[in-house]
C-alpha cells in the first residue's frame, strides 16, 4: 500500500539515490539506508564493515522505543553524511563507496566497498569516533557488496 | 388466557387490529427480513472494518515519515491492531451465523445445504480462509494480531524534485503466533514464515463475496415476498389511521391489558427509509 511521503525531517535527510527501509516487530527495529544502484566495478570490491555502539542509550531513556529509535535514525542519517564527507576530504584519491546504513537500537553499521581496503581501513582508523557512538568496530570483510545487499530479504 | 394482536404507532396512539393468522404472518415476515438484512448488515460491517484497516495501515506509515507528532504513532499503532482485531472478530460473526440467518429465511434443506457445502468449498480451498478462521482464537485470547510492519521508500525516477514513494506492509509471523497448542494445528502446519496482511484480507474477502453472494441469491425471493407482506399490512394501516408509518410495531398483548405485552416486534423499520439495497449491494 502506498502512502504520501510527509514534509518531515527524516525525509529531508534522506540521500539521492538512496532506498530506505524500516523494520518495525516485537523484537526488532531496524532502518536500513541503501543504494539504489552501485557505481561500476563495484560489485567486484570488497567490503568494510564498521559498526558504531550507540552511546548513553538506555532502555528506560524514552517511554516508547519507536520514538526513541526514530530519533537514532535521524542522528544515524547526519553521519552517513559526515562519514561520506570525512573520507572525501581525507582520502580522495582512495576509490570507495558508502553503500549500506543499517541501524537499531543497539548498533549502527556503515558498509563501505571499496577496492583499496588497507588504505580505507587506515583512513577508518583514523578519523576521530563521533560524539554519540562509542569506539567502533572496523571490520573488513570478504563479502562484496552485491551480497550485503541480497542479504536485506523482504519478509516475503 | 385471552390473546390479541394489533399494529401500533406508540407515538400517534393509533392501532389497528390482526387476527392470531396475520400476526403469525407478520412474524414470520419480520424474521426472514431482520434476518436478510442481518446478512448485509454483517457483510458491510467485515468490508468497513476492511477499509479502517487501511486506513490505519496508511496512518502508521506516515506517523514513521513524520516524527514531527510522535503521539500520533503510538495512536496509529493502537487504531490498526483495533481495526486489525475488529475485522477478524467480524468475520468471524458473518461466517458463524451466515446459515443460521440463511434458515430464518427459507426452509428449503437442499438450499441451506448450498451455503454449508459453500462454506466448506472456500475452507478447503483458501488458505486465507482457513488462517483467518483459525486467526479468531488467537485474536481473541491475545487481542494482538499485526506482528510485523515494513515501510520501504524509493525515489520516484520521472520526478523532477527527487520525490519519494513510500510503500507500507504489514505481517503476521508465523514464530509470534506459538506452537500446536496456541494455534489451530492443522493450519499452522501450511502457515508460510510471514504472512502479508493486506493480500491475506484480500483473498478472505473473495472468500467472503462468493458466501454473500449465494446467500443473497438463495434468500432473495423469500425477502422479497415478505417485503411486499409486511408493506401491504403498512399501507392498510396508513389508510385506516391517517397517520405517519414509520415507527409501527406488532403486539400480542394477553386479556385485552396494552400493557402486558407477550412479543412486539418493528415492522416499519424493515420497508420505509431503507437504502439498503443501494448500501448493501
Amino acid at each position: 500500500m502506498e502512502i504520501t511521503a510527509p514534509d518531515s525531517q527524516f525525509c529531508s535527510l534522506l540521500p539521492d539515490d538512496f532506498l530506505t527501509l524500516h523494520r518495525i516487530s516485537f523484537n526488532e527495529r531496524a532502518f536500513i539506508l541503501y543504494r539504489a544502484a552501485l557505481p561500476a566495478g563495484a560489485p567486484s570490491q570488497k567490503t568494510i564493515m564498521v559498526q558504531f555502539p550507540w552511546l548513553d542509550i538506555t532502555e528506560n531513556a524514552f517511554s516508547d522505543i519507536d520514538l526513541q529509535f526514530q530519533t537514532l535514525i535521524n542522528t544515524a542519517l547526519v553521519c552517513v553524511k559526515e562519514l561520506q564527507n570525512y573520507l572525501n576530504q581525507h582520502e580522495p584519491v582512495v576509490d570507495f563507496c558508502l553503500f549500506m546504513m543499517e541501524t537499531n537500537p543497539s548498533f549502527c553499521t556503515f558498509s563501505i566497498s571499496t577496492g583499496h581496503e588497507q588504505a580505507l581501513f587506515k583512513a577508518l582508523h583514523d578519523m576521530p569516533c563521533p560524539d554519540c557512538f562509542g569506539y567502533p568496530r572496523i571490520q573488513n570483510t570478504t563479502i562484496t557488496p552485491q551480497q550485503s545487499l541480497a542479504a536485506i530479504n523482504p519478509l516475503e | 388466557m385471552s390473546s390479541s394482536y394489533c399494529i401500533l404507532s406508540p407515538a400517534h396512539a393509533a392501532s389497528m387490529p390482526l387476527d392470531e393468522e396475520q400476526f403469525r404472518e407478520l412474524k414470520r415476515a419480520r424474521k426472514r427480513l431482520s434476518s436478510a438484512y442481518a446478512i448485509r448488515h454483517k457483510y458491510k460491517l467485515v468490508r468497513t472494518n476492511y477499509g479502517l484497516i487501511t486506513e490505519s495501515l496508511k496512518a502508521v506509515g506516515t506517523a514513521y515519515l513524520d516524527n514531527v507528532h510522535p503521539e500520533r504513532l503510538i495512536d496509529a499503532k493502537t487504531r490498526l491492531n483495533a481495526a486489525v482485531n475488529n475485522y477478524i472478530l467480524s468475520g468471524r460473526t458473518f461466517t458463524a451465523q451466515i446459515k443460521r440467518h440463511v434458515q430464518a429465511c427459507i426452509q428449503d434443506r437442499l438450499e441451506i445445504n448450498r451455503i454449508t457445502r459453500r462454506m466448506e468449498i472456500e475452507y478447503q480451498r483458501s488458505f486465507a480462509y482457513r488462517f483467518v478462521d483459525s486467526l479468531y482464537d488467537y485474536v481473541s485470547y491475545y487481542g494482538i494480531s499485526v506482528h510485523e510492519i515494513e515501510i520501504s521508500g524509493q525515489l520516484v525516477s520521472d520526478s523532477p524534485d527527487a520525490a519519494r514513494r513510500y510503500e507500507i506492509k504489514a505481517y503476521i509471523d508465523r514464530d509470534f503466533l506459538g506452537g500446536p497448542t496456541d494455534f489451530r494445528a492443522s493450519v499452522l502446519k501450511e502457515t508460510p514464515r510471514s504472512i502479508e496482511l493486506v493480500s491475506l484480507l484480500d483473498e478472505f474477502m473473495g472468500c467472503l463475496d462468493r458466501i454473500n453472494d449465494l446467500a443473497r441469491q438463495i434468500t432473495d425471493e423469500t425477502t422479497i415476498n415478505s417485503h411486499v407482506l409486511v408493506k401491504e399490512f403498512i399501507n392498510v394501516f396508513a389508510g385506516s389511521n391517517g397517520v405517519p408509518v414509520n415507527n409501527l410495531f406488532v403486539v400480542h398483548s394477553m386479556h385485552g391489558d396494552d400493557n402486558n405485552i407477550y412479543d412486539k416486534f418493528p415492522i416499519s423499520m424493515y420497508v420505509d427509509q431503507q437504502n439498503l439495497e443501494d448500501e448493501y449491494r
